[in-house]
């Protein structure tokens, strides 16, 4: 089971620029969309980043699109919040719901839509740094940036771990799959149960198997490594 | 704009969501506020809250490693452990799992600031590998979701456990820690858009009804895994939970 | 160099019997070593205490006649020349690329950057896996894992080098690539033991056979003339 962001965010045409770069081009734009704060500012946020995506990173316009529509789709509901008004006496258009008055009004509305595109606009640029920096670039820059050096190695260890256990549970939920372990909602909550402290278990085992590991190394307490800057990058 | 205008807005608007509502069944939206959801004032006071939380907690492990090099990996591993459990399948009445399951074992086990720094990390890597939350809304879900909820369960923990049966303490502690992420990420939606006539209550009232229609259910099933997940571990694990510093209630 | 057990016993705490009992053995450089026995029956105990992570309870392990001294400056010289490379790969990668993993053994043993870099290069080379030092580590195939493991392990240019039970997860292809690689490590001067329950390979391969039963050896000596008898569960016929 792998994370699709992940593998594009080392299989596009920037995954060798320099994390600085892609994070200061998103960032910018981030704080464009939020500081600015102007539905036109945000679509043409939106626009570029979405370009930047897909024609200079080169990341398949479908995968960015669907990144896209389901981030929307979770905006509408948090959106919709804004979008409905409540007040005491009623409104145009409004309804009664408990002795309040539900309605939309033409400020509100415009206000939900100002915030949906602020918020679409970020999230693209989010999703341009996402979809094109190998986390590993991003760990070493923090590095550099002076981030407390305990942090970042935790970083590079839950960022390696999730791997391992992402495969472990995909396995697990393979073995209750073909077992019938999720053919009820009751059968569910309990093979996810199960695969849930299976998982926990699993996890401090190895965390005991890596300890022995890295003592049979040498190991004497600190997990230094050479920097990833000066890896040797083969051209494919 | 005319009424019959309004009407025609949010009638597309609702259409518009019944469409979502596909995906979003599918998958439920989590708590996570979504990148530029907040505006930069709101971001940043909510940085700031987390933040002494994130200082002591990176203090805390700066010792734990020194004293117990090898904590390091176990701390890895359940940063790991409470990111990938949002994969976990669930029954499809309350979609995927929040991680108050993870971050509350955090707590556990390595106390309420160390586990806000990994509830940080992983909601990092939430943002960058699965697009759910943002990079500016960081400070904003590590309050709701890596700081109250854990610590909420944490003290219900700490508090019942010699009292009350494990499994009800252990229901009690997730669901509330669930149930408690819910109402704070509602109040920061509030109050960062307040209703233009209803004021702060008015637009709580609003988020907090939307959120109820996931929330209040993924709180329960939440509750029940976690009731579960610690069940199968005191079975199979007990030595293992022991060794974690996890005594017998 | 040698390494030397003489009449090791090594217990687990809070275990009864001994996982390990009264066990000696002598390798040589370059000598190819096969390491058999059932599940259980205590060679992932051995390896383990060839590398000092377990302390014989009784007897000694000894690195040229001196017998091993458990402190830090006694444990960094062993872990020095023996390497182990264990079961699954991923419990000794730790970083999320195959650079970086690789150099984390050279930097403990206290080396500077410039010949950290130059050993991972090395190490990666010998191993076949130059062109991958820079893929993330959860994309390598089980093949390309288990190369990796071992070159993490080879950039710290061990004397002696313990495989336990490596080879079980790859196919024919990768198991055979990987076993050219030890034949080489083994020409080249460093020892290499291998924990496996493939007879056929055993018998090809090994210069010199242990087989462990219950934490005794139970026959050690040339694969031509340990390996018979009815005890052998590759020469019964067909099971079925
Ligand atoms: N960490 C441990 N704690 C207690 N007993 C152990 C531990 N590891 C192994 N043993 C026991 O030691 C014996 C030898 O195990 P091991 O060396 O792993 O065998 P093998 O690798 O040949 O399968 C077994 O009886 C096993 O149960
Ligand atoms: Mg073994």
């Amino acid at each position: 089971m792998g994370l699709q962001i992940d593998a594009f965010a080392y299989a596009n045409r920037l995954s060798r620029l320099h994390p600085a770069y892609k994070a200061g081009c998103s960032l910018l734009a981030l704080c464009a969309c939020l500081v600015l704060d102007r539905p036109l500012a945000s679509v043409i946020v939106l626009v570029l980043m979405l370009a930047l995506t897909t024609v200079w990173a080169g990341v398949p316009w479908r995968a960015v699109a669907k990144l896209l529509f389901a981030e929307g789709s979770f905006l509408l509901a948090g959106v919709l919040g804004i979008a409905l008004t409540v007040s005491p006496s009623p409104t145009p258009g409004s309804v009664s719901v408990g002795g309040m008055w539900v309605g939309v009004s033409a400020q509100s509305l415009a206000q939900a839509v100002a915030v949906f595109l602020r918020a679409l606009g970020s999230v693209a640029a989010l999703n341009f740094l996402a979809l094109t920096t190998p986390v590993p670039d991003l760990l070493e820059w923090l590095r550099r940036l002076r981030v407390p050096e305990v942090l970042v190695e935790l970083m590079g260890l839950i960022y390696r771990f999730t791997f391992v256990l992402l495969d472990s549970l995909g396995h697990m939920t393979l073995a209750h799959e073909v077992r019938l372990g999720f053919a009820s909602q009751r059968a569910t909550l309990r093979s996810a149960a199960l695969i849930g402290a299976n998982l926990f278990i699993q996890a401090f085992r190895r965390s005991q198997r890596l300890e022995v590991a890295l003592r049979s190394r040498a190991w004497n307490g600190s997990l230094r490594v050479l920097p990833w800057q000066d890896a040797p990058r083969p051209q494919r | 704009m005319t009424r019959r205008h309004v009407f025609q807005v949010s009638l597309t608007l609702l259409v518009l969501l019944g469409l979502s509502a596909q995906p979003a069944l599918a998958k439920p939206p989590q708590m996570h506020i979504m990148e530029g959801f907040l505006p930069p004032l709101w971001a940043a006071l909510w940085f700031a809250v987390a933040l002494p939380f994130w200082v002591i907690g990176i203090v805390q492990i700066q010792r734990l490693t020194r004293e117990k090099p090898e904590a390091r990996l176990l701390l890895g591993l359940a940063g790991a452990f409470a990111f990938v459990l949002s994969a976990l399948k669930l029954p499809s009445v309350t979609g995927s799992c929040s991680h108050p399951t993870g971050t509350g074992l955090g707590a556990i086990l390595f106390g309420p600031f160390i586990s806000s720094v990994l509830g940080g990390i992983v909601l990092l890597f939430q943002a960058l590998l699965l697009a759910h939350g943002g990079l500016t809304t960081l400070g904003a879900n590590a309050v709701s979701m890596g700081i109250v909820g854990p610590i909420a369960g944490w003290l219900v923990w700490r508090g019942l456990r010699s009292r009350l049966n494990e499994g009800v303490v252990v229901f009690l502690a997730a669901a509330l820690a669930n149930l408690l992420t819910y109402v704070v990420t509602s109040g920061q939606l509030a109050v960062a858009h307040p209703d233009p006539a209803g004021g702060v209550a008015a637009s709580f009232a609003k988020f907090g009804a939307i959120f109820a229609l996931t929330q209040i259910p993924l709180a329960i099933s939440e509750g029940l895994l976690t009731v579960l997940i610690f069940r199968a571990l005191r079975q199979n694990a007990p030595a293992e939970l022991r060794a974690l510093g996890v005594q017998e209630a | 160099m040698k390494l030397t057990f003489r009449d090791v016993h090594v217990a687990y705490p809070g275990r009864e019997t001994p996982a390990l009992i009264g066990v000696n053995i002598e390798i040589a450089a370059g000598q190819r070593v096969a390491l058999v026995g059932r599940n259980g029956s205590g060679k992932s105990t051995l390896i383990l205490t060839a590398n000092g992570i377990l302390r014989p309870q009784q007897g000694a392990v000894m690195l040229d006649g001196q017998p091993v001294q458990y402190d830090r400056r006694g444990l960094a010289a062993l872990r020095r020349c023996v390497g182990v490379v264990f079961q699954d790969p991923d419990d000794q990668l730790f970083t999320a690329n195959v650079y970086q993993d690789l150099s984390l053994g050279p930097l403990n043993l206290g080396l500077s950057q410039a010949e950290a870099r130059q050993r991972v290069l090395q190490a990666a080379e010998q191993c076949g896996l130059s062109h991958l030092l820079d893929r993330p580590t959860h994309s390598l195939s089980g093949g390309e894992k288990a190369r990796a493991a071992i070159a993490g392990v080879l950039a710290m240019t061990p004397r002696f080098l313990f495989v336990d039970e490596l080879l079980h997860h790859l196919d024919p292809w990768v198991r055979r690539e990987v076993l050219r690689l030890l034949c080489d490590l083994a020409s080249a001067g460093c020892a290499v033991v291998l924990a496996t329950h493939d007879w056929a390979l055993v018998r090809t391969w090994a210069q010199h056979v242990i087989w462990l039963e219950a934490g005794r050896i139970f026959r050690q000596g040339h694969p031509s003339a340990v390996l018979t008898g009815p005890e052998c569960p590759d020469l019964e016929g067909a099971p079925c």
